[in-house]
Order: structure tokens, then C-alpha cells, then sequence
């Protein structure tokens, strides 16, 4: 309940902030890219997921940076003195993280259903759970993102790590890269793809991968010292 | 006596740079002390590792008997800089700090109804706290620091930025909250406010705690009396000077060191001799600034 309130007012905060400008803009970017196709009524399902997955990443990899970014100040102190434990406070900078970059995912991937052709290859109810590994997606940005975050790392260049790993995770590299990146490319093929009992791994990996780095992250912040304001 | 904070022999170094040396401290329950010290003079360090944000380097530091940060809502803090998320009301803000730090969500509107009374800010609490004035967001302040009731307050230059008033009506808020019998630790430059709300202060200098103890004992001075007096010529006052030690303290007011007992009531019968009118008697009793101003002194030049 406690990561529910704080994740709330993590979010409300962000979005009184903001008013989600940056993500909208993005959005509109996304979109934009799909209707300068000469016949985008006419693009396919495999496309708007493609979109949808690069969108995933690229979108939670900035919400969730923004979102982070705003209390690695004095008012960290504020929220770290109630009764809220430090691995509290990474859940709910996660979750809150992971709701704004979910919700802006489905409003892009809303627009884009109903602009193109994908309406016609799959109903509402399909075209909805087949949108379901790119949230796993947005986990594993989004926990990435948190892990490498200045808030967790102290070092504001971390958050290179993140990129390195998301960028692996949807390339997927040849030879030992392929086993330590993320299941990115994966999850996103699977939305448009028959599934297929390997499919059951890349879940089961990926919400590994974002298991770990959630206890990286909260092993990595209990640890560091928070001193917003040197004489 | 019990102690809400202990801390022995804590060292804290930032590049091999001692910010605190040795720190001895303990903090009565109940009692409102101040910490005392020229800026960089390692008192927000200290609190800081109270609260368990930064990490001593060796030494031992106990909060309610536990380690700093092992449980959060049992100190509330006042941070030295006014930062908050300024894009909610001062109702909402309370009520979503509230809400988060396990005060029952029933129980909400009245906690904030309770905080936003005792620190005076009712009226402002439906307004976005961009608006706020520096001494709004002061108020606010405490009353965040109070949301989960906590036991003791740490309040780190909670008078800075203020205008008179402003301080004024904040040493009230304080001596409100130390009715309540809570524990506080005020950090600040406002010396003559400290003089008025703490039980005890300690002067940290360089990293080290170089006095501590009840604001009484440190600021009485044993044998040294004021009086008040009326009726006094210069060239009365003179010619008793070469054979006391003594000194004018404002046009009617007098401190005089009794070197040998009995001295002081010699004193006092030469005066009433000489027809001057005596007003009061007391124990002489040094402001705060100037303890603190002569023990920096002392300590800068090498003598303790």
C-alpha cells in the first residue's frame, strides 16, 4: 500500500510538473514517422508492432530517466524520512515509472491501430494481448533505466550502461552479447509472430532480468550516500 | 537518563578531508539542544548521518539505541533547503506524505487538519506552494517533518531566509513542539533564538565538538554578578574600578567579579555608603553569541 501511495504521488507529481509535454511529443514523433508512409492505412500489424516496440523502449528509457531525475535534490529527504524504507522507494519509482511509460505506450499503439491496417488483421480483443510483451518490455527498460539511474549510481554517466543494454537487447548480437542482453527483440517479434512454446523462456528471462536488476537497484541504493546539499 | 541520539567517536572524511573529528554527543529525551558552529563546521554532516544518509567513517552513532535509518519515521527532519514538490496545495502535499508514511488513511484530513493548525498555515493550504513565501514553506516544513509523529525533530537552519517576524513566530512553533515533549535538535546562526528554545547546545568547530552542555552551565558565569543601579557617577564608578573588577554593562548595569569572598558585599556597602541606589542583584549570565564567539576565538588561536 505504501509503494501504491508513493508511486501515486510520484506520478501525480511528474505529471503536474510536465504535463507529460516530452511525452507527448514523442509521441506525436512516433506517429508522425508512421504517416509519412506514403499508404500508411495500409501498413501492417508487423509494423505498428515494431513501431510500438522501439517506441517501448525509447519512451520508458526517457519517462523513466525524467521521472527519476526528479528527486535527486534536498527533496529526497522529504519522502526518505517518513516511514518508507529505501527498497520501498525504488518499487514505487519503478512502478510509477512503469504506469506513465505503459500509458503512453497504449495511447500511441491505440492511434496507430486504428490509422492502419492492423484493425483489419486483428480484433480489438487479440490486438490487445498481443500488446502484452512489449509491457514486459517496458519492465525491462524501465528497471534497466532505474538500476543505472543517477539516483541508484550517484555517477550521472551510468546511464550510458542503460543505453548499451537496451541497444543489445534489441539487437540481440551474435556469439555470448546475445545471452547477457535483455529478450527485447524477442518480446517484440513475439507480438506479431504465431507463439511458440520457446516464447515461455524469453518471459520467464525477461522477468528475470528485471527481477535482478530490481535487487541490484535496491542493494545499490541502500548502500550509497545521499548528500543533495554540500556546504 | 535516557538519550535519543548517541554518538561516539564519529569520524566522517570526504577525500581524505576530516568534516568531522571524533564527534562526542549525546542528546537527552525531551530536552531542545542546539548544535552550534560557523558554516562547513561539519553540522549538517552530523545530522545527515544521523538520519542515516551518509555513513560515518569510523565511531558509533545510535538513534533511539538502533542504527541511523533503520527506522525513518521516528525523526522528522527539516532539511536546510526549502526544497519541496512545490506543484501540489499544502493540504495534498501533507495528505500524500501522510498517506504514504502508514497513518491511517481515516485518519488523514485530521492529522493534516492538526499540523496545518499548529504551524499557522490554514490559510495558505489550499494554495499551490509555488506561492508560497520562503516563510510558508518554512511552516510547511515543520509540519511535513511532524506527519508521522515522531518522537524527535531535527530542524537544520530552520531560521534562515526568515524576516524577524518570521523567526519569531517560528521560535513559538518551536516551544510549541517542545511542549509537546518532543525532542529536538536545532541546528543554527540565530544564536539569540537557540538562547531562547534549547536546554543545551554544543559549539562544533572544524569537525569537533569543542563545548557541550546545559545552556545554564555554559552561559553562568560562577562569582561574576550583574547589578543595576542608579544614582552612579563616572568618577564614583572610576574610583571604584582601581579596587574591584568590575565593568559597566549599559548605562545602569554593572558586572563584578568577586575575586575573594566576601568582596561583594564590601562592593555593595561602598556603593549604598556612596548613595547609590541598587535595583537588583543576579547571577551574570553571558549571551549565547558572545559564549560562542569567545569559545571560537579560543579555540582558533591554540588556548582553551
Amino acid at each position: 500500500m505504501k509503494i501504491f501511495s508513493l508511486a501515486v504521488f510520484g506520478m501525480v507529481e511528474y505529471y503536474r510538473s510536465t504535463w507529460l509535454f516530452f511525452e507527448s511529443i514523442l509521441i506525436a514523433v512516433f506517429l508522425f514517422f508512421t504517416l509519412l508512409s506514403t499508404n500508411y492505412a495500409l501498413l501492417s500489424a508487423q509494423d505498428v508492432y515494431l513501431n510500438i516496440g522501439i517506441f517501448a523502449v525509447v519512451g520508458t528509457f526517457f519517462t523513466s530517466f525524467r521521472l527519476l531525475e526528479r528527486e535527486t535534490n534536498p527533496r529526497i529527504y522529504v519522502v526518505l524520512t517518513k516511514n518508507v524504507s529505501r527498497r520501498e522507494y525504488i518499487a514505487a519509482k519503478f512502478s510509477a515509472a512503469f504506469t506513465v511509460s505503459a500509458a503512453i505506450t497504449t495511447a500511441l499503439f491505440a492511434l496507430e491501430y486504428f490509422l492502419t491496417s492492423a484493425k483489419n488483421q486483428f480484433g480489438p480483443f487479440e490486438a490487445a494481448l498481443r500488446l502484452t510483451p512489449a509491457y514486459l518490455v517496458i519492465i525491462i527498460s524501465a528497471m534497466t533505466v532505474v538500476l543505472f539511474s543517477k539516483l541508484v549510481m550517484e555517477n550521472p554517466l551510468s546511464i550510458g550502461w542503460a543505453i548499451v543494454i537496451l541497444m543489445m537487447g534489441f539487437a540481440q548480437p551474435p556469439g555470448v552479447l546475445n545471452y547477457l542482453a535483455p529478450p527485447v527483440q524477442q518480446l517484440v517479434k513475439m507480438s506479431f509472430n504465431p507463439f511458440e512454446i520457446l516464447d515461455c523462456l524469453y518471459i520467464f528471462f525477461g522477468f528475470l532480468y528485471s527481477t535482478m536488476a530490481f535487487f541490484a537497484a535496491s542493494y545499490l541504493f541502500k548502500r550509497r550516500e545521499l548528500n543533495y546539499e554540500q556546504n | 537518563m535516557d538519550f535519543v541520539l548517541e554518538a561516539a567517536a564519529v569520524t566522517k572524511k570526504f577525500a581524505g578531508r576530516k568534516a568531522l573529528d571524533e564527534v562526542e554527543l549525546k542528546i537527552p529525551a525531551g530536552q531542545t539542544f542546539g548544535i552550534i558552529g560557523r558554516n562547513g563546521a561539519g553540522k549538517t554532516t552530523f545530522i545527515k548521518i544521523a538520519l542515516g544518509f551518509l555513513r560515518q567513517t569510523s565511531g558509533e552513532i545510535n538513534l533511539f539505541g538502533e542504527r541511523p535509518g533503520r527506522f525513518p519515521g521516528r525523526a522528522g527532519y527539516l532539511s536546510e533547503k526549502s526544497d519541496y514538490h512545490i506543484t501540489f496545495t499544502g493540504r495534498e502535499y501533507l495528505a500524500y506524505l501522510a498517506g504514504f508514511s502508514g497513518v491511517e488513511k481515516k485518519a488523514v484530513g485530521g492529522r493534516v487538519a492538526e499540523l496545518l493548525s499548529l504551524t499557522g498555515i490554514e490559510d495558505a493550504a489550499d494554495r499551490i506552494m509555488s506561492h508560497y513565501s520562503k516563510g510558508m514553506l518554512q511552516r510547511l516544513g515543520i509540519a511535513q517533518s511532524m506527519i508521522t509523529a515522531p518522537d524527535f525533530l531535527i530542524l537544520d537552519e530552520p531560521f534562515s531566509g526568515l524576516d524577524p517576524s518570521g523567526q519569531r513566530d517560528l521560535c513559538e512553533i518551536i516551544l510549541k513542539l517542545k511542549a509537546l515533549n518532543k525532542t529536538i535538535l536545532v541546528c543554527s546562526h540565530i544564536l539569540s533564538h537557540l538562547e531562547k528554545i534549547c536546554d543545551g547546545v554544543a559549539i562544533i568547530h572544524e569537525g569537533k565538538i569543542i563545548r557541550s552542555g546545559p545552556i545554564a552551565s555554559l552561559l553562568v558565569k560562577k562569582d561574576r554578578y550583574r547589578l543595576e543601579i542608579e544614582n552612579m557617577s563616572d568618577a564614583l564608578f572610576d574610583a571604584l574600578k582601581s579596587g574591584f573588577a568590575m565593568t559597566r554593562s549599559g548605562d545602569r548595569k554593572i558586572v563584578f567579579e568577586e575575586r575573594a569572598k566576601g568582596e561583594k558585599e564590601i562592593l555593595l556597602k561602598s556603593l549604598i555608603d556612596k548613595g547609590v541606589i541598587i535595583n537588583g542583584l543576579s547571577a551574570y549570565k553571558e549571551s549565547l553569541d558572545d559564549y560562542f564567539n569567545l569559545e571560537i576565538t579560543k579555540t582558533a588561536g591554540g588556548g582553551q
